[in-house]
């Protein structure tokens, strides 16, 4: 049994009190007699015994012992509860490699507790052809909600400074092997143009490749090449100038036939295509807003490198609150809400929180104004499945930032608003490239106009095949300490209902008469 | 001993109203009628028996006071001097009545203190009526005490202060009182001791008194709880004298038990009294004030 307010049982050593108070009140004082003289001669008697069951006392003993518990707030466990054993699991392309380990882990975990216990298994996601989520993401979710063991199952190396309530559960293979594309992108080389590729080895040995180039109607195969187990090799490739679209790809082996099992291919293949970005702006924009925009977008992509177009673009820009709710019709919807004057509500300076989402990398509101139209704080644009992902916190309320809704992005206050406006501040130009890196993917280098997909960090690449040991995910659930049921069966309500009905009975009793020492009858005084 | 207590708070009342309540004081008022009334109705030989010298003898007049009886005026004499004057005889004149009261401690509970201070009262009022002249006064810790000298019946009400105001406490010591009373009555004086007996002292202590010529009586105040007790069991009593505590076994044979020495003891002092001419006359703190009236008139001298 537990309790809510342990200290309140300091009340129950009252009961002992209430039954010398009982017994004193009870106790019959001696009868005051003008004289001893004609009872000197007889013999002193013994006390009368005391009453075995004193109702009233018994009655006012359990009305103060069941008040007194109530007060404490018993709990009343029913045995032993279930214990929450949470697993975070890594996503991002890298899993893919280690599907079978990822599995094996989970099923170990799951036999190594019980069976009233329970495995919460949490899968952090990332872009299938995406790199890992970053560890202080696994580790955010991992200490995150109620648990008895909380545990992260990854291929990478658990990160320094590893919390002591989280377990790093570490899957991979040594044999593991891999090849991958590393870096690449577009540059100019004697005027013309070509792309520059790093490949990485996360192998035993020398491993024999071939970059090849995979246009619209063309395909080069670069020089037979080779690596080393662990090292980087990098070549560049010319690219046919009128090419407008074309794929780097890696072809492992040296064409003897010999087999050679790459274990991750989202970093064997990387997509290049000269597109413009193409944007539409809603006649609900005012330009200011366009202009804006553009001038954010070519920063990052060149003149040449945006397109504005009327209808069927990439991203299509609207500043009408109608439609913040309403689906986009193109790739990408981006909502602004332009302010009015006089009409407008005044963001505090507050602490950022931020969601883990390349929408909102890098991003900070410090020193910036955040002004908000009605329209951008309404129940209808921020309810339903608007999913804030960057917010300011106030002190008495939260100030929405960036948001998603299906495939429209808001971003809430007027960027153009204020003395330093998110125009004036980092957080709009940055903004305005992670939506254009969402969007169109990666710039393929410095040529404008060209963008790059595919392309995974070269710790994607290197595959669990250090010396560190794969964890044994059975003994790392090991000696976790057995939980108390949660909640159990609260008794303070049923103990203040009896303690109130034995004093109610102990009122309802009729008083014990007590022993006068008076006749009834007074004799007649006479001779 | 309770004491007088005005409502609200203040000082306590000079007459406790528990002690002397409206009923009692009229009695009180109609004593002298009474006593002139039961005096006149009793036959003048009988009545002379009773008295020193055996007869009534006219001693001369005195001033009319109210409430005396019209059929002693003496009209001649009112007619010739036109005053209103009263025959006085020698069992009147002069008259004194001795009203001694034990003051201890025991007299107090279980209604004891009422009833002994009523009885004070009208023995007071008994000797006043009729031109007679009374004394109050206490018996405490061996030693008599004078509370009042008393002389006409407006002075009543300084017996009932005096009662108010008395403190029940300690003994009585009649062994060593009764000797210094002896000092203090006159001869031939009417002798009222009120007291409730419950004392280790030889009865014979009363012969102090014999030889005095005394007549009147012993009011023995008997409690009930004490000389006839009920039956219930185990009980501690405490003696409020002494603060002695015993726990006895009241059965039906010991209450039998206690009655038979209470009655032995009150026994042996009503002899002792008798032997000194001396009447007993038992009351209890129930016995109703009119009777007490009634039988003190009719059977003390």
């Amino acid at each position: 049994m537990t309790f809510e307010v342990a200290g309140a049982l300091v009340g129950l050593l009252a009961l002992p009190l209430l039954v010398f108070l009982h017994r004193r009140r009870r106790r019959v004082p001696p009868f005051d007699v003008p004289s001893l003289l004609f009872v000197a001669d007889e013999l002193e008697s013994h006390p009368p015994r005391r009453r075995l069951l004193d109702v009233d006392l018994l009655l006012a003993l359990l009305g103060a012992a069941a008040l007194g518990l109530a007060a404490a707030g018993p709990r009343l466990a029913l045995g032993e509860g279930s214990r929450t054993f949470r697993v975070v699991v890594s996503g991002g392309a890298p899993a893919a490699a280690f599907t079978a380990e990822r599995g094996r882990a989970l099923a170990a975990l799951r036999g190594a507790v019980g069976g009233a216990d329970r495995v919460e298994v949490v899968e952090v996601p990332a872009r299938e052809d995406g790199p890992r989520p970053s560890s202080t993401t696994l580790l955010d979710v991992a200490l995150a909600g109620e648990a008895s063991w909380r545990g992260v199952v990854s291929d990478a190396l658990a990160p320094p400074g590893l919390p002591a309530a989280v377990h790093w559960i570490r899957i991979g293979r040594k044999d593991v092997q891999n090849l991958g594309i590393v870096r690449a992108s577009l540059i100019r080389r004697d005027g013309a143009l070509a792309v520059f590729a790093m490949v990485q080895a996360s192998a035993s040995g020398t491993v024999p490749f071939q970059l090849v180039l995979d246009g619209e109607r063309t395909r080069r195969v670069g020089r037979l090449q080779r690596v080393e187990g662990g090292g980087v090799v990098t070549a560049i490739l010319p690219v046919g100038e009128r090419w407008r679209r074309f794929h780097l790809a890696l072809a492992v082996g040296d064409g003897s036939g010999e087999a050679w099992r790459d274990a991750l291919a989202a970093d064997d293949r990387v997509l290049f295509e000269r597109r413009p970005l193409t944007v539409a702006f809603a006649p609900s924009l005012p330009p200011p807003y366009a202009r804006a925009l553009l001038d954010a977008l070519e920063a990052a992509l060149g003149v040449g490198g945006i397109l504005v177009v009327e209808e069927g673009a990439d991203l299509e820009v609207s500043a009408d609150p109608q439609e913040a709710a309403a689906p986009s019709r193109a790739g990408r919807g981006l909502q602004l809400f332009p302010s009015a004057d006089g009409d407008v509500a005044f963001a505090e300076e507050a602490p950022d929180v931020a969601l883990e989402d390349g929408l909102v990398a890098d991003l900070s509101t410090r020193g910036c104004d955040l002004l908000y139209a009605p329209a951008a704080l309404a129940r209808d644009t921020l309810g339903g499945a608007t999913r804030v992902l960057l917010w300011r916190r106030g002190r008495t309320k939260s100030w929405p930032v960036v948001a998603r809704r299906d495939r429209r992005i808001l971003f809430l206050p007027d960027p153009l608003a204020g003395a330093a406006s998110p125009a004036e501040t980092p957080l709009w130009p940055l903004f305005v490239d992670n939506l254009r890196r969402e969007v169109a993917g990666e710039v393929a280098g410095d040529e404008p106009g060209w963008r790059r997909r595919g392309l995974l960090d070269p710790a994607s690449t290197d595959l669990g095949r250090d010396p560190a040991e794969v964890g044994d995910a059975a003994r790392a659930v090991e000696g976790v300490a057995p939980a108390e049921a949660e909640g159990g069966t609260r008794l303070r309500m049923p103990l203040a209902l009896l303690g109130l009905l034995a004093l109610l009975l102990l009122w309802a009793r009729r008083p014990v008469p007590s022993t006068s020492w008076r006749v009834t009858k007074a004799p007649s005084p006479e001779p | 001993m309770r004491r007088a207590r005005p409502k609200g708070g203040g000082a306590p009342p000079a007459v406790d109203p528990h002690l002397f309540p409206p009923a009692f004081l009229r009695l009180l008022a109609v004593v002298p009628r009474a006593v002139e009334r039961l005096r006149a109705s009793a036959a003048e030989g009988r009545r002379a028996t009773l008295g020193e010298g055996g007869r009534f003898l006219f001693r001369g007049h005195r001033p009319y006071r109210p409430g005396d009886d019209l059929r002693r005026v003496d009209w001649k004499v009112a007619a010739r001097l036109g005053r209103t004057l009263i025959r006085q005889y020698d069992a009147e004149r002069d008259a004194l009545t001795e009203v001694w009261l034990d003051a201890s401690a025991s007299m107090g509970p279980l209604g004891g203190r009422v009833k002994a201070t009523r009885v004070a009262a009208l023995g007071c009022a008994i000797g006043l009526a009729g031109g007679g002249r009374a004394r109050l006064g206490i018996l405490s810790e061996g030693r008599p005490s004078d509370l009042l000298d008393l002389d006409r019946t407006g002075s009543l009400r300084q017996v009932l202060e005096a009662l108010t105001r008395l403190e029940l406490r300690g003994r009585a010591d009649l062994a060593e009182a009764l000797p210094r009373l002896v000092k203090r009555v006159p001869r031939g004086a009417r002798f009222l001791l009120i007291s409730d007996l419950l004392s280790r002292a030889d009865p014979g202590c009363l012969h102090a008194l014999a030889g005095r010529g005394l007549r009147g009586a012993v009011l023995h105040l008997r409690v009930p709880e004490v000389t006839a007790p009920e039956p219930r069991g185990s009980v501690a009593i405490r003696d409020v004298e002494t603060g002695e505590t015993k726990r006895v076994a009241l059965d039906v044979a010991a209450a039998g038990r206690i009655a038979d020495r209470a009655k032995a003891h009150a026994d042996r002092w009503a002899h002792r009294a008798a032997a000194v001419g001396l009447r007993t006359l038992p009351f209890a703190p129930t016995t109703p004030d009119e009777s007490l009236l009634r039988r003190l008139v009719e059977e003390i001298p």
